[in-house]
């Protein structure tokens, strides 16, 4: 039971992680990948159909970067349209957070 | 020594059979060079796979975000209806969605048997309906074969909303867990 909570947990600030990274900068889904799975335990996979979908929905927009060693990456983007979801999406995170630990954070 | 690989990526394709030629190649690609950056960075094939998790499973949810892209861009019985078809399919698919879908397909098929008896009813008052000598004759007949057009209309009317809510509700589950669900409630 707590790890199909902890499946739904994820999966629901997962996009938000994603958001997050790229606005501190450009990145490729490896990457991306790699620090989801590192911070939070995310299957690695997951990061590609949610790319995918934040490719379609114009939050993010891909380049092509030659490296030195091996073939070219696919950079990913944050867009204006990106950027304010990500405003949207953290302030309900904040909100969300904060009334959960007025509950849960509350030790009588 | 490319086992691990081979195999993700040809079970992956097999899941994804049906998707658009394009989503299936740049899905592939992706997932390709996640073993080629992984086997750059020292790690081997067989750990790689592991780490990124069963590749049925991100088949079901590369196709969920395709029919939901579809659906999204325009509004018909068909896209909606992918949605629900991908939602059934997911192998990790939890009971709310496989209850929102079962309800899809109950209505989808009693919509069809409904709106076929009520057509053929208000087909069949106004043609012979004067001979049934029914009070009024065949004008009172014909409006009653009228009436029973109407309620066939808003009948599939309503019926198509319903599945139009039903297909969104799969949406916003596919999209997010219970917790952001509840956070958009709250205002800030």
């Amino acid at each position: 039971m707590t790890d199909a909570i902890d499946v739904q947990l994820k999966k629901g600030v997962l996009e938000l992680c994603v958001l997050e990274i790229l606005a501190r900068g450009d990145s490729y889904a490896y990457e991306i990948a790699s620090q989801l799975a590192e911070a939070i335990g995310m299957g690695e996979g997951t990061v590609y159909p949610l790319m995918r979908r934040l490719d379609v929905n114009g939050l993010v927009e891909t380049y092509l970067v030659e490296s030195a060693s091996g073939p070219s990456r696919k950079y990913y983007r944050l867009t204006r349209e990106g950027r304010a979801e990500l405003a949207r999406e953290r302030a309900a995170w904040r909100a969300f957070v904060t009334a959960v630990d007025r509950i849960v954070g509350s030790k009588k | 020594m490319t086992a691990a690989r081979e195999e993700f990526l040809d079970r992956m394709r097999a899941g994804m059979r049906g998707l658009p030629r394009p989503v299936i190649e740049g899905a592939l690609a992706d997932y390709a060079s996640h073993f080629d950056e992984g086997r750059a960075a020292g790690r081997d094939e067989a750990q790689i796979a592991r780490a990124l998790g069963d590749p049925l499973a991100l088949a079901e949810q590369m196709r969920l975000e395709t029919e939901i892209a579809s659906w999204e861009t325009s509004n018909t019985p068909r896209t909606g209806w992918r949605v629900v078809a991908a939602s059934l399919r997911r192998v990790s698919g939890a009971l709310p969605q496989a209850l929102l879908g079962v309800t899809a397909v109950l209505l989808i098929a009693l919509s069809v048997p409904i709106a076929v008896v009520l057509v053929a009813t208000s087909v069949w008052l106004a043609i012979a309906g004067g001979s049934l000598g029914l009070p009024g004759g065949a004008p009172v007949a014909w409006l009653a074969g009228l009436g029973t057009f109407a309620a066939a209309l808003s009948i599939s009317a309503m019926l198509g909303l319903v599945f139009r809510f039903i297909v969104n509700a799969l949406v916003s589950r596919a999209r997010r867990g219970p917790g952001t669900q509840s956070s958009n409630r709250i205002r800030s």
